[in-house]
């Protein structure tokens, strides 16, 4: 019965692999536009923004993606990059992963994997059955349900131009914002040139 | 000397380097392990100087540099004129709702990191070590059948390393706290010295005690299949009767493991050479920096790999070493036939 699946090489993977990784980047990039079109001109008005940015940038988009990749995994067979691709990763006998199984291959055994700069990725051209070290770990193969590298190429280029696109107007619109780039330099000057003589009289106080 | 240390020794290097994938093992535990430095800083002594502070708050009053708080946010906000105010007035600006989010958000961060950090550590020991006890009854095993039996060790590994640990330190503190208050008076004088000496001291061997005895119990747990409580039984009996054998196979280990670190320093030495006549030919010929950057690139990659696939091999012979010595006592005590 193994004979007749059809493992997925490490070219496919690659690409859905970074399909995810841009769709990681998607909300963060989305955030970032949002932040530079709602900057307002004064540090005052931006700065609650830029902290809730940073709190979806460190903390919310990895936590969402920790528990929602698994939970995509046992339901539909792949994360959102693979079910593109047309790939799903399934236990040796061909069932579902359950949640648990999905966040062990996820988490714990795709460390193994990226121990000694990834080199567990690269065992998909040792093994015959195409698998990592984290596949090994946790029992399972990543098969190729209908070949759609096509348009997991096509997806990957899109989401790359969308991210390329929302970062650089962001850029664009946060260089265009003069007042507030005035405020954070004086800012930042005020702190850095500060005259370390007490006593000076407060000119906002006067 | 109950146990036979050459074998130890000679089975340990035999199972390290017959099954590779147990390296893959020690490459996990590797990148769990702590580097265990706590750098705790230290404070001034107060009680060796007979400095008055009433008094030196009394001459410098007029000073800036008084210890009265609100003088010193006054003048600190002159001081730093106007940037002081905008800061305290974008502190301002941090509503609640995000205080409350971020702190949720981190806390959740955080326990997810070390549940995941913990069942990391367990999975991984709990796996090599059946790996290392199959590998001496002569199966060598594959990743999956060694990380099936990991899956099925974890939780009770994970109980075995925390429970013991937190009612001993909990024990351990509730009867050093009384002796730390008690012996406060008594520091400056050489009595209160030796005998906080002493406390310190106490507590690093109960520390060193619980730690082995969850070693050697780690390995209990698994080669003999038991609960986390028996394990840690298994664990003291092992320790309490064969105190030589740990203490010898300890002082070797560490040895082994002083001497890997030598080496692992030592392959600094070609590296940094080459980095050095690198600097010297890019600072006369410029243009040499276009191969400069690659071949550094190449060997800190290089040097960062050796030193990982180094420290995982020196873990899956230490973890040898310890399975070896636990069945060559469970072999000892094992009812001779006649």
């Amino acid at each position: 019965m193994n004979d007749q699946k059809n493992y997925a090489g490490f070219g496919i993977r690659a690409v859905a692999f970074f399909i995810d990784v841009c769709l990681g980047l998607l909300g963060v990039t989305l955030t970032f536009y949002l932040l530079a079109l709602t900057a307002g001109t004064n540090i005052f008005a931006f700065f609650p923004n830029f902290l809730w940015f940073t709190l979806y940038f460190f903390v919310v988009n990895g936590l969402v993606f920790f528990f929602l990749n698994p939970y995509l995994i046992s339901i539909f067979g792949g994360t959102a990059g693979k079910l593109l691709t047309g790939l799903t990763i399934e236990n040796e006998d061909g069932t579902h992963l359950t949640y648990k199984q999905a966040l062990f291959r996820e988490y714990v055994a795709k460390i193994a994997s990226n121990a000694l700069f990834g080199v567990g990725y690269f065992w998909i051209f040792k093994n015959e059955k195409k698998q990592t070290w984290h596949d090994m770990l946790s029992d399972t193969v990543v098969v190729v349900q209908s070949n759609k590298a096509a348009l997991g190429l096509i997806t990957l280029l899109l989401l790359v131009l969308i991210e390329l696109t929302l970062g650089v107007t962001g850029i664009i619109k946060f260089s265009e914002n003069k007042p507030l780039l005035a405020d954070i330099s004086t800012l930042f000057k005020d702190i850095g040139n500060s005259p370390v003589i007490p006593n000076v009289p407060n000119p906002i106080a006067n | 000397m109950k146990t036979n240390l050459t074998k130890i020794l000679n089975e340990a290097w035999r199972i390290t380097f017959k099954n590779k994938w147990l390296w893959v093992f020690g490459l996990v535990l590797v990148l769990t392990s702590s580097s265990g430095g706590n750098g705790g800083g230290g404070g001034g002594n107060k009680n060796n100087s007979n400095f008055n502070y009433t008094n030196s708050y009394e001459i410098n009053k007029s000073s800036p540099f008084a210890p009265n708080p609100q003088q010193l946010l006054r003048e600190t906000s002159q001081v730093l004129g106007t940037a002081a105010v905008s800061i305290e007035e974008l502190f301002q600006t941090i509503s609640p709702l995000f205080l409350v989010t971020a702190g949720i958000a981190f806390t959740l961060l955080l326990i997810v990191f070390a549940i995941l950090g913990l069942y990391l550590k367990a999975w991984a020991s709990s796996a090599l070590i059946h790996g290392i006890d199959q590998e001496n009854n002569g199966v060598s095993l594959g990743l999956s059948p060694m990380s099936k039996l990991g899956k099925q060790k974890a939780v009770e590994m994970i109980k075995l390393s925390i429970i013991p640990s937190f009612i001993t330190l909990g024990v351990t503190l509730l009867v050093a706290i009384p002796v730390i208050l008690l012996l406060i008076p008594e520091a400056t004088r050489p009595f209160g010295i030796l005998l906080a000496v002493l406390v310190f001291l106490v507590f690093f061997v109960v520390l060193l005690f619980l730690a082995s005895i969850v070693y050697l119990g780690s390995i209990a747990l698994v080669i003999k299949n038991l609960t986390w409580q028996d394990a840690f039984k298994e664990g003291y009996r092992i320790i309490t009767k064969y105190f030589i054998d740990v203490i010898l196979l300890s002082c070797v280990n560490c040895l082994i493991g002083g001497l890997v670190s030598m080496a692992s320093c030592a392959l600094i030495i070609p590296i940094a050479l080459v980095g050095f006549g690198a600097a010297l030919g890019v600072s006369t010929f410029p243009p040499l920096l276009i191969i400069a950057v690659p071949v550094a690139v190449i060997l800190l990659t290089a040097f960062i790999t050796g030193i990982y696939l180094v420290s995982a091999i020196a873990h899956v012979f230490n973890k040898s070493t310890w399975v070896i010595l636990y069945k060559q006592v469970l072999d000892l005590e094992k009812p001779k036939i006649l």
